[in-house]
């Protein structure tokens, strides 16, 4: 078994670093200082500012792991444009920099290229540049990406995996436990929400989180959306090897330091002998409605990897999770 | 005294104590007794007015009166711990008897599972009384019978509120509008179970949408009977009794 390179979540308090550090992965990835841009997820109790991160990396790089800030906003409402906005951006990637921090995950094109030019720091496009061609992998490979993050949405399309790998030099990501639907219609929204309600003000405050109510609603009413979502099983990191992904990312970095140690400890075993829900990165709700036997799904990536994606034709999915999908495990006291 | 007798007046007592040790601008908006999905049970104490510090400084003084609520309540927790906000409030002290699985998730990293997340203390615990878990149980089978769904019930909870309000909330996930009157109606007669004599049976759902987040009855007190005759976008009243 090859040694993977692994990027792991990291909560962002020094108690679940110290956690994480303790697998050795090739780099660890946090949220950025939401006073300054926010990110992909929402933010759990007080987030880390500059010195923070500065402290972290001292422990951060003894260990010879690097360190990736996720600023991957969907959205900056243009004020990056600005006099005000650039020299904000500017001065907080400075900062970063000066902290000692070795890469950025950024989605908007802009930074991509602000960061090339302007710093040392390595740039990772994030998923929600939602690169899933070979020709968006290329524009952003000429742009400055040293690392991409593939679009989850193609994680099971091996043929069009196959020809980003081949059309760009840089890293390729793959996100292993997302959980999110598969061709999600709520992700543009959903992204471009969080950025306002999770970055700087000023904040909307919503009654309620509409997307992801109703991504959990349609889940809990058609559970074969769980088996068509792109997670990447522990068991199949390999396939994704073979076609040359460089980097495993896994998500979670909003839960537990105990859910981490788990669905880590799966992913670097390459092994996982119980509920799949354990190791995707989803609500509780979820996790704890539904019960897929891991070791019943080998051999489906296979099917997956040639699958044209019309399901109505196929009906494999639909099959499979009247086999492996059981929501009989609900509590019963 | 009753259930929900006893919910008030620890409410009151637990505020007392806080005011006693931090002042007057300390209060207890609310203290609800709970029953989880997954199987956790436990009482959670919603204070303004106070931060992690004096909670880590003073627990030995907060802790007996809250440990005594619980007992109060037939919960034997196995944990105790605060939900922080990035301004260092406290903006939830739980007392919880963990399932398996979240006995795992909250293990760990010395105490501090998540950034927003302090392990105050652990007790041998575990032995709950399951009569809130059962009734939650019992109405998610309803609710799935009604609907022919497998509807989660996240969870349930009774609450006492500072106002005088009482009465549950019941927190849905992959729930429509169908049914939801006969369902409330259902719920009725649990609270009537747990002595709650209500006033209001509603639902709330996201404005513009199918979709029920939560269902509802409740004792109303004189202001928020004014309030709800009013009602915000997303509340759907059921029925006034």
């Amino acid at each position: 078994m090859t040694k993977v390179k692994f990027s792991l979540p990291h909560p962002g308090h020094i108690e679940g670093l110290k956690e994480i550090l303790k697998y050795k992965p090739y780099e660890i990835y946090m949220g950025g200082s939401p006073e300054f841009i926010g990110t992909g997820r929402g933010n759990v109790g007080v987030t880390p500012s500059v010195e923070d991160v500065r402290d972290q990396i001292k422990i951060i790089h003894k260990k010879s792991v690097k360190l990736n800030i996720a600023i991957n906003s969907s959205c900056l409402r243009g004020w990056h444009l600005t006099q005000e906005g650039y020299n904000t951006y500017h001065w907080y990637l400075s900062a970063l920099e000066d902290a000692g921090v070795d890469a950025l995950t950024v989605a908007d094109p802009y930074l991509v290229e602000l960061a090339k030019q302007e710093f040392r720091m390595k740039v990772t496009v994030s998923c929600i540049a939602f690169v899933n061609t070979p020709e968006k992998a290329i524009f952003f490979e000429e742009l400055g990406a040293d690392a991409i993050a593939i679009d989850p949405n193609i994680n099971r399309d091996f043929e069009v995996l196959e020809g980003i790998r081949a059309s760009v030099g840089c890293d390729l990501k793959v996100l292993v436990n997302e959980g999110c639907l598969y061709q999600c219609p709520f992700r543009y929204a959903h992204f471009n929400m969080i950025s306002h309600v999770h970055g700087p003000e000023p904040r909307a405050h919503p009654l309620y989180d509409y997307y992801s109510n109703k991504c959990l609603a349609l889940r809990v009413r058609n559970p074969e959306l769980l088996i068509k979502s792109p997670w990447i099983r522990p068991e199949d990191i390999e396939a994704y090897e073979k076609i040359g992904i460089d980097i495993f990312k896994l998500c979670g970095r909003t839960q537990t330091a105990g859910w981490l140690n788990n669905a880590i400890s799966a992913y670097i075993n390459r092994s996982y002998d119980g509920n799949l829900m354990d190791l995707l990165d989803a609500p509780r709700e979820i996790k704890n409605l539904f019960y897929i036997q891991n070791r019943e799904l080998e051999g489906a990536l296979d099917r997956w990897k040639v699958c044209n994606k019309i399901c109505k034709e196929c009906e494999f999915c639909r099959r499979l999770t009247e086999r492996v999908v059981n929501t009989s495990m609900v509590v019963e006291i | 005294m009753n259930y929900t007798e006893i919910l008030s007046s620890d409410r009151a007592k637990i505020e007392k104590r806080l005011r006693d040790l931090f002042g007057f601008n300390v209060s207890v908006f609310q203290l609800s007794n709970y029953a989880l999905g997954c199987g956790c049970t436990g009482l959670t104490v919603s204070p303004t007015g106070i931060n992690i510090d004096d909670l880590e400084v003073f627990k030995d003084h907060i802790f007996p009166t809250v440990i005594e609520s619980a007992h109060d309540l037939l919960l034997d927790p196995t944990i105790a711990y605060a939900i922080v906000g990035g301004d260092a409030g406290v903006s939830a002290l739980h007392l919880a008897d963990y399932c398996d699985r979240c006995a795992v998730e909250y293990g760990g990293a010395d105490g501090r599972p998540r950034p927003d997340t302090y392990v105050i203390a652990n007790f041998e615990g575990g032995k709950s009384d399951k009569h809130l878990s059962n009734l939650r149980s019992r109405f998610e089978n309803l609710i799935r019978e009604r609907t022919g769904i497998p509807v989660y019930l996240l969870e349930m909870g009774v609450f006492a509120l500072r106002c005088g309000c009482i009465g549950i909330s019941t927190f849905t996930r992959g729930m429509r509008r169908d049914g939801l009157d006969e369902l409330l109606n259902k719920l009725d007669k649990i609270a009537e179970e747990l002595s709650i004599d209500s006033d209001l049976l509603y639902a709330t759902i996201i404005p513009g949408t199918i979709e029920v987040m939560t269902l509802n009855v409740k004792h109303l007190c004189e202001d928020c009977r004014k309030r709800y005759r009013n009602p915000r976008s997303d509340i759907y009243i059921s029925r006034w009794k």
